[in-house]
């Protein structure tokens, strides 16, 4: 098994005359929380589209756990889990029923004991038999974590991890991500909030315009600016305008 | 309240330029202007009874009024599940100081226009152009452009007002529709002939007699219906906790029998249809009521103007035509976003919905016409009906699938999409609808080798569906 869990080549994704994405190459080792940071527009959740499967780049190469995603998107999607940035889960199954839905989606055994360790650990057990359109954000949210990691996947995507959660679960999924990683999987995220980047992440990637501007670990990021990765990011994306 | 009315209009126009490119969004109506001038023409060299004719396009657009009016059924899911999470103007009462009935009356106003602008116009445009080339009744276009907007108002609104019955509630609305029927039944020696239908649908007296009291009787009834829609329209959030019981396991577990590799996928539409507000109801207003409509034309024709003697072969035709639209339902509750971040493919999906349009479609429309077979008592014409009916449905069914993927009900007003769906139907369903009409010996002979040749073409449509789509959606 690679020790890479993904890695881009001068990755490209034209719309009409803007590229949304110009050139990214980047690399994610087993057991590292990337980040993946940048202003509103910059490219980041097409680069997040392109790695799990959902659209196809226009050039370049991009492998996840060492399947070309343009060639198999359908693979690698089987392979990871992806919090997407708007939680959708479908407006008539209750909880219950979509973590059920998921289960056979992803073949995974009668697996009752994990839905409802998910429905423990996020503490919404009340509204596991609520309709999913009824739910608010937040419940959505939180649904939308489970059905990502039900499988235990090696590597997981989250697009803006924590943003309709309370501090208490942001806490609690903060720590679960940590141990996750720790057992030697993987996790991208994709964020405004630099405080859970600064307090999550091993390494991490600026994309501004389209185009990567900065990727390194934490600590060698932000060591002009003493530790603080906002003076950190300010300071690049005002540089690169 | 007219800036709200602009805005939606522009809403409208940007909705469907976002998805095609301008030019194919304008050139639609030209395509119906066009279909419209050849379809009259071809009547005109056709020798029917006028009377026929104005009954056939008033009650086509009464028809048209009612299919596309159940918009009203429950706002608020048909444009959540339909739009998906984008935000629309129509949400504004929430956010802004308007009433929720203003914001659903002025929808129904843009609605209007919509429709007006891009079918009904287009259409009397081509009778038009057909009246001028043919030289006759040219100075009636006017009054004809009047009456079958109107008729196509009076089945929006009525479609309106049973939507809203049956959103605010399923019990008003069958014991409202109970009392309707029946008064129906009991009155029908009163209402049920042809001349009281003429005089007594105001569209067609108006077009007849052209009376400004008629005229102000046409403009007033579906204007009183929209009122009392609107008026009894639920705005309130209701129900917004709404708990149920866990289904998808059990059903899940019985369907994999059958379609183990779309199991999932089949449930959770079966779920989808069975929660939602409309639901099931849906396909009562878009397959179940047409359908009666048009039967009780072909009767109505056939009893008083042109004796049709193959009507159960013809109406055969039209159910598997219309059974079609379940496909659009079945679209309409499910969204492909629910499925981007998961290992299905474009071909799993597809798969799922043909299997379950297959099982809904054919077997309500068995019934419609098993109950009409029978009550018309024309056994020795099942088989060439059911037959006609299931290669109708397939064959259709696969072009929609061919031409217009997974949104059907979107896709379909791109022009270029619309050509190509009647280009690709109408070979096939003239030669159908000729067989129907004619006095053979033995049709099941023809109709037989016929069918299983369409049904040829329509797997190979959504094999090339499947692999077409799969590219389309994946860019």
């Amino acid at each position: 098994m690679t020790d890479k869990m993904i890695t881009t080549e001068h990755l490209t994704k034209q719309f009409g005359n803007l590229k949304a994405i110009d050139s990214i190459s980047i690399e994610i080792k087993k057991g590292e929380i990337f980040g993946f940071l940048g202003p509103n527009g910059a490219g980041k959740t097409t680069t997040i589209n392109i790695l799990t499967g959902q659209m196809k780049a226009t050039d370049g190469i991009a492998k996840i756990l060492g399947i070309d995603v343009n060639k198999h998107p359908v693979k690698v999607r089987e392979n990871i889990g992806i919090v997407p940035e708007q939680e959708n889960p479908p407006s008539f199954l209750t909880p219950v029923e979509y973590l059920e839905f998921i289960s056979k989606i992803r073949h995974l055994k009668e697996n009752k004991k994990d839905i409802d360790f998910w429905f423990d650990f996020l503490e919404f057990n009340e509204h596991k038999n609520t309709l999913c359109k009824d739910l608010s954000r937040g419940t959505k949210q939180k649904l939308m974590i489970a059905q990502a990691f039900i499988h235990n996947p090696q590597l997981v995507f989250i697009d803006e991890p924590l943003i309709n959660l309370d501090p208490m679960i942001q806490k609690k999924i903060k720590t679960y991500i940590i141990n996750y990683a720790k057992k030697g999987n993987s996790i991208f995220i994709s964020t405004h909030v630099l405080e859970i980047a600064q307090e999550l992440c091993d390494k991490i990637c600026i994309i501004n315009r389209g185009k990567i501007i900065a990727c390194d670990s934490l600590k060698n990021l932000t060591k002009e600016s003493k530790g603080n990765l906002e003076t950190a990011f300010i300071s690049l994306v005002e540089k690169n305008k | 309240m007219l800036t709200l009315l602009k805005n939606m209009l522009k809403e409208e126009f940007r909705i469907h330029t976002a998805m095609f490119s301008k030019w194919l969004f304008f050139i639609f109506p030209l395509i119906i202007t066009l279909a419209s001038v050849l379809i009259s023409i071809s009547i005109s060299t056709i020798d029917i009874p006028t009377q026929y004719l104005i009954l056939l396009a008033h009650g086509a657009f009464l028809f048209y009024g009612l299919s596309v009016g159940s918009f009203g059924l429950n706002a608020k899911d048909a444009l959540k599940i339909r739009l998906g999470n984008i935000s629309f103007l129509a949400y504004s009462s929430k956010i802004l100081p308007i009433s929720p009935k203003k914001v659903f009356m002025i929808f129904a106003i843009k609605d209007i226009l919509f429709y007006l602008a891009f079918t009904i116009i287009p259409v009397i445009i081509g009778i038009a152009i057909t009246s001028l080339i043919i030289n006759i009744y040219t100075e009636l276009i006017p009054i004809l452009f009047v009456s079958l907007t109107l008729s196509f108002l009076y089945g929006l609104s009525l479609s309106f007002l049973i939507s809203v019955l049956y959103s605010r509630s399923r019990q008003e609305f069958l014991i409202a529709s109970s009392i309707l029927t029946l008064a129906l039944i009991i009155t029908k020696n009163i209402w049920l002939n042809p001349e009281t239908i003429i005089s007594y649908f105001h569209p067609i007296a108006y077009f007849t007699t052209q009376s400004t009291q008629t005229l102000g009787y046409s403009l007033i009834t579906p204007l009183i219906l929209f009122a009392i829609s609107i008026f009894l329209l639920e705005t309130d959030e209701k129900n917004t906790h709404r708990d149920a019981k866990d289904l998808f396991k059990n059903l899940e577990k019985q369907i994999s029998k059958r379609f183990q590799k779309t199991s999932s996928i089949i449930s959770k539409d079966i779920i989808d249809m069975h929660r939602s507000i409309a639901g099931f109801s849906k396909i009562i207003f878009s397959f179940i009521i047409p359908i009666s409509i048009v039967w009780f034309m072909l009767w109505f024709i056939s009893e008083t103007l042109v004796p049709i003697k193959y009507s159960i072969l013809t109406f055969a035709l039209i159910i598997g035509i219309v059974s079609t639209s379940i496909y659009n339902w079945l679209n309409e509750f499910d969204s492909l976003e629910n499925y981007r971040f998961l290992p299905v493919s474009i071909k799993n999906i597809m798969d799922a919905k043909i299997n379950l349009y297959l099982l809904i479609s054919l077997i309500s429309s068995s019934i419609i016409l098993l109950t009409i077979v029978l009550s018309m008592n024309k056994i020795n014409l099942i088989f060439d009906a059911f037959i006609i009916m299931i290669t109708s449905s397939i064959y259709v069914f696969s072009v929609l699938i061919y031409v217009a993927g997974l949104t059907p009900n979107i896709a379909i007003y791109d022009a270029k999409i619309f050509v190509k769906y009647l280009a690709y139907n109408l070979p096939v369903l003239v030669t159908l609808y000729v067989i129907t009409l004619a006095d053979l010996d033995n049709t099941t002979m023809i109709l037989l080798p016929l069918s299983l040749f369409i049904l040829y073409i329509a797997s190979k449509n959504i094999s090339k569906a499947k692999k077409i789509w799969t590219d389309k959606y994946f860019k």
